[in-house]
């Protein structure tokens, strides 16, 4: 009996690595382990066997039992995983096709552009202003400095509803009406559409600018310069200078006009910059004492700077726009891209 | 502005190339915007003579020049009309290459070899004229290179911008000032010789200025047996140079003069005064005036003329007259010379629409004190080059000189504002070296008393005096540092923010965002108008008839857009505008502008793509295939917007606006108040549009919205025990709608209705007509205990029962 149960248990350990499917594993199973089965077959000899020798082979049958079930189940498990595994192997996705998405929609790219320059100047200390886009002469002009018959009123060519109501030509009259209703310090920026009669690559009649305006006790022409320098870091990167040159606008002085180093060629010179390695970017100073007087600000205490970009402009130069009438055409394949 | 550098060196003495001058001038707030180096293509071409001109033997068109080059003769064919004998002109040999365009070379002309050619002034780059050869002076050398024979030749021409303060700098002399100023080099002064007559001005001549007021200065001269001509080829050049084409030598040497020291000076025809006076008067309202350009024009009131005592000869610091314009005849002629009131020229140019050499600079001031300066000048310059008589004396009317104000600077001032720390002197030097006059004030706070030069009329304040020191000590040496400020919490940002989440919501819903223009057409406008709207607000000088009235709805734009895109093939476009719109209010100046959003849906829903083009079974069980966009898309934006801003009571409600489809279409109200609509256009608008698919539109006010934003949401406790959710399947009438049903389900709901989701909608076959399948799902929880399924049944049953007894709806198996 014991050679019976030792061959018994060769056999099947043989047969095992030869079954490849759990179905066939199965059926060996219950023919070698069931009720009905050859280890069963065997034991039923047991009877026949002294009563000593009953529980000697009764303990080798059961050890082989065990030893066979374990067998099995490891043949089992690993048939299993490979059956899997070859399921798996068989199953696949082209993953290069694109995803289920639905399309998100994009902000025009000047309102990011918008977006992006307020964060700077809130984290420099601005608040946000904003006034009206029709304007009375009195605060787009009179209390800007600019008289009737003023030369300055020749660089901004305007849309006028009456004589007296006009579409604003810049946000400078948001400054006016800021200061009139609140006392100093006052720390802004407005950011808005603006109007001028003119259109061609450069010029839309219709654009936006953002403007800063900064009045407080000792404010200086230097504190102007910090400002913009840490702005232009901030926006256009830590590489590129700043330069200012002296200006003229009725509103400021000293007036200056701001370049920064071609963002194109870092200021070596190129098409961009026509060579020169700079491009105009900003015009800013300090605010003339008539406006205080506009305002009821006393110049004597009270001293400040402004500075205004065109927002288009800052977009062109960011991401090399060649043409402003682009962002008013709304073609989805250019607001797309951005 | 252009300007010659070799004219620009003959007043200050530097030794510095262009790019430096242009670095200098730019710096110091002149800016340079341009340089052009002229002449540098010139440097083999030769002056040479005619010495014998023959004909082509094939061409009656053509000659042959025999020119001597000094060293040797050459022949050459040229077939300019006014070529002479004797003339001595310009020759380029072969291998001139001319920036024009013209490479000279060796070349055969129907049988005879010309070495090179003859050219024209426009050939050479020299001037407009392409008629005919160019012909020099008659004493000039020949033989030589043009370079030599007239070294200004080579020239760099600066294109300068001068802003509107700095009139002063509208000259060579006034650049040449700055120049030295920033340089700290010293102006040439450059005399001329002048001989007069024994003639006397005042005995042939008298001037009268009645309206001083417009006239402060007016200066006159007188030249005798002048010989109108041609002037010398280096005064056209430098004219032609500086963007002034050549006239004649006495109208050129005033604009010569003009260009040279800022002054605007005009020649009249002595003969043509009649009376032999200058009266310098308000114009007659009724006059008709014929300028030099052969205009007539009508003048605005208050324009200052130029009279003789019986009519107007010139419309002051603007444009002579045609009636005493000098001409070949003219023998004697007068000078004028004057400082016209800046702002009363800019009056009537303006009015005029009219902007002359002479009004630019008069409107931006020029110096009164270089009148006589400017008067001689001239008078030496015609007599030298028409050999003429300058009459003894000058007439100058100045009734009252143009006084400058002493202004008070405070060095502590100075240094205030600029954040320098600039000493007394220092301040004092920049200031001196542009010609300011300055004194020390001695007492305690040792400040500077300033007076301006006669030629600026930007200086009165002590802020002006500021900026110069600021510009001679250079902006760049200003050191830059941070302002100081108390912290404080910013309020300002709340609209923006809404405005900010309002994109994101759109975004996220697959919007893009567009920005048209904020005026239309007077055709766009009447589109979406409701009859209710009045005027519209319109331009008085629109730009093009495209832009002509201010928006009062967005839709236009949207329509636009839509439009432009439709026509480059991009037809599933889902687009919003946010924006203002400005409707005219009685009784006010300015118009109402509300801050708006619109919207459009147009084309697929779905992108076109493999994942999305199974399609999708419509309400009526039918299987779309590439669904269009209906209602319930933007709807969904909207509503996304809605839930962005946390307004949770928003109602729809039928709309009656007429450019939507009436049953296809909703107001939209939050807390009772109409803040908008949503809708498909309705087919007659569509077909209006030129659309030939449906288009889903919107519309809201969004200030309206931001005040029912609700930012204080609150925490509710998470569910602790589980839900159970039963169906309701019913047939109902079609006019009975899902938010009423919604409605009546969780009234009925005894706290333990937590949601009611329709999930499924079905008409067609099967379903009997008018009617509709609704498929509800109920879901059953409660806060305290886990719920029963005796207890939900009991409560579903009455649901479905109080459905049928209130809405007649019958219950599907």
């Amino acid at each position: 009996m014991k050679q019976q149960l030792n061959s018994l248990r060769a056999s099947t350990i043989g047969l095992l690595s030869q079954i490849a499917d759990i179905k066939t594993l199965n059926d060996a199973r219950s023919r070698i382990l069931g009720r009905k089965g050859d280890l069963t077959g065997i034991l039923r000899g047991l009877k026949d066997l002294p009563i000593e020798e009953r529980s000697t082979f009764g303990q080798l049958a059961n050890q082989i039992k065990a030893e066979l079930e374990v067998e099995f189940d490891l043949r089992e498990t690993r048939l299993r995983e490979d059956l899997e595994h070859s399921q798996v192997m068989s199953e696949s996705f082209d993953v290069t096709l694109p995803g289920r998405r639905l399309p998100l929609g994009r902000s025009h790219i000047l309102n990011r552009v918008t977006h992006e320059l307020l964060d700077v100047f809130s984290g420099l200390g601005f608040q946000l202003a904003e006034g009206p886009e029709v304007e009375i002469d009195y605060y787009n002009f009179e209390a800007l400095n600019m008289p009737k018959n003023h030369p300055a009123r020749d660089m901004q060519d305007t849309f006028y509803f009456s004589d007296n109501l006009l579409l604003r030509t810049h946000t400078s009259p948001v400054q006016i009406r800021t200061m009139e209703t609140h006392r100093p310090p006052v720390r802004i920026v407005c950011p808005g559409k603006v109007y001028r009669r003119d259109a061609d690559v450069t010029h839309s009649p219709m654009f936006m600018q953002i403007e800063g305006l900064w009045v407080d006790k000792d404010v200086s022409f230097a504190d102007l310069k910090g400002i913009l320098y840490a702005f232009t870091r901030e926006y256009f990167g830590e590489k590129l200078g700043l330069r200012f040159r002296p200006s003229f606008f009725p509103f400021t002085e000293p007036s200056a006009e701001v370049d920064i180093q071609c963002v194109i060629c870092g200021g070596s010179g190129c098409r961009t910059c026509s060579s020169t390695g700079w491009l105009e970017i900003l015009g800013a100073g300090m605010i003339d004492p008539t406006l205080y007087g506009f305002v009821n600000y006393d110049p004597e205490i009270q001293s400040g700077f402004a500075f205004g970009m065109g927002i288009e402009r800052v977009a062109m130069l960011k991401y090399g726009i060649p043409d402003i009438r682009l962002f008013y055409e709304n073609d989805i394949r250019f607001l797309n891209q951005f | 502005m252009l300007v010659s550098l070799n004219w620009l060196k003959e007043f200050v003495n530097i030794d510095i190339g262009p790019e430096e001058v242009a670095h200098i001038l730019t710096m110091g707030g002149i800016e340079v915007e341009a340089l052009k180096y002229e002449g540098i293509d010139l440097r083999t071409c030769l002056t040479a003579r005619i010495d014998r001109l023959t004909q082509h033997p094939s061409s009656e068109k053509l000659n042959i020049a025999e020119i001597d080059l000094g060293d040797r003769v050459e022949k050459v064919v040229c077939g300019a009309p006014n070529s002479r004998q004797g003339q001595i002109v310009a020759y380029a040999p072969d291998g001139t290459n001319l920036l024009g365009g013209i490479a000279v070379c060796r070349r055969n002309i129907k049988g005879i070899e010309s070495p090179g050619m003859l050219c024209s002034e426009k050939e050479l780059g020299l001037g407009e004229d392409s008629a005919g050869i160019l012909i020099f002076d008659e004493n000039t050398p020949v033989g030589v290179p043009l370079s030599d024979a007239f070294p200004e030749i080579e020239d760099v021409i600066l294109e300068v911008s001068v802003t509107p303060n700095r009139g002063d700098c509208l000259s060579i002399i006034g650049l040449a000032r700055e120049v030295a100023a920033l340089t700290c080099v010293d102006l040439i002064n450059r005399d001329f010789e002048l001989e007069e007559s024994s003639v006397d001005i005042r005995d042939k001549l008298m001037v009268e200025v009645p309206d001083f007021d417009l006239c402060p200065r007016y200066v006159a001269r007188m030249i005798e047996d002048v010989h109108v001509g041609i002037s010398p080829f280096s005064m056209r050049l430098r004219l032609t140079r500086c963007g002034v084409r050549p006239i004649s030598n006495v109208v050129d040497a005033t604009n010569y003069v003009l260009l040279e020291c800022g002054q605007p000076l005009h020649a009249f025809d002595y003969l043509s005064l009649e009376n032999h006076k200058i009266i310098v008067k308000r114009n007659d309202p009724s006059e008709v005036f014929k300028t030099l350009d052969g205009s007539e024009r009508r003048l605005p009131e208050n324009s200052l003329m130029i009279q003789d005592g019986t009519r107007s000869v010139a419309l002051a610091g603007i444009m002579g007259g045609l009636n005493s314009e000098i001409t070949s005849l003219t023998n004697q002629v007068v000078i004028e010379s004057a400082c016209f009131e800046r702002f009363g020229i800019r009056r009537t140019a303006k009015a005029l629409g009219m902007s002359t050499e002479a009004s630019f600079r008069f409107e931006r001031g020029v110096d009164p004190d270089g009148c006589v300066w400017a008067a001689n000048r001239v008078s030496a310059l015609i007599q030298r080059l028409s050999n003429a008589r300058v009459l003894k004396g000058i007439l100058d009317i100045y009734p009252t000189p143009v006084r400058r104000n002493v202004t008070r600077v405070r060095t502590k001032k100075v240094n205030s504002t600029l954040g320098l720390d600039l000493t007394r002197s220092q301040m004092k030097s920049n200031l001196q070296r542009l010609g300011i006059q300055v004194r020390d004030i001695d007492d305690s706070e040792r400040d500077l008393e300033c007076v301006s030069p006669s030629w600026r009329w930007d200086l009165d304040r002590e802020i002006d005096y500021i900026e110069e020191i600021a510009r001679v000590h250079g902006f760049q040496n200003i050191p830059s540092t941070m302002p100081v400020y108390r912290s404080e919490p910013d309020h300002t940002k709340r609209e923006y923010t809404g405005v900010d989440k309002v994109r994101d919501m759109m975004n996220a819903s697959g919007f893009t965002e567009i920005i048209t223009m904020s005026f239309v057409s007077r055709g766009a406008s009447e589109q979406f108008r409701c009859d209710c709207e009045g005027e519209d607000l319109a331009l008085l000088n629109p730009l093009s008839e495209d832009y002509v009235v201010m928006r009062r709805s967005l839709l236009p734009g949207l329509m636009g857009a839509l439009k432009r895109n439709l026509n480059f093939k991009n037809e599933n476009l889902k687009l919003y505008e946010i924006g203002k719109t400005f409707v005219p209010v009685s009784g006010s100046e300015t118009p109402v502008e509300n801050l708006r959003i619109a919207g459009l849906a147009f084309g697929s829903r779905y992108p076109d793509e493999w994942h999305f083009n199974r399609g999708q079974v419509d309400i009526s069980g039918k299987l779309e295939v590439r669904p269009e966009v209906d209602f319930f898309d933007i709807k969904g934006a909207v509503e996304n917007v809605l839930d962005g801003l946390g307004i949770s009571k928003s109602q729809f409600v039928p709309s009656s606006s007429t450019f939507l489809h009436p049953g296809k279409s909703s107001d939209i109200l939050v807390n009772g108040n109409v803040i908008g609509f949503i809708g498909e256009m309705s087919p007659d608008k569509t077909r209006e549009m030129g659309l030939s698919k449906k288009i889903q539109i919107f519309d809201l006010f969004l200030e309206a919205l931001f005040v029912h934003a609700c930012n204080d949401r609150v925490f509710r406790q998470l569910p602790r025990y589980p839900y159970i959710e039963r169906d309701l399947s019913i047939i109902v009438e079609t006019n009975c709608s899902g938010d009423q049903i919604k409605l009546l389900i969780s009234r009925l709901g005894h706290d333990i209705i937590t949601s009611v989701i329709l999930f499924d909608l079905y008409r067609g076959e099967s379903i009997p007509e008018g009617c509709q399948s609704m498929a509800f799902r109920i879901r059953y929880q409660s806060e305290d205990r886990t719920l029963t399924d005796a207890e939900v049944q009991e409560v579903h049953s009455q649901v479905t029962t109080t459905l049928i007894r209130e809405l007649g709806i019958t219950v599907r198996e």
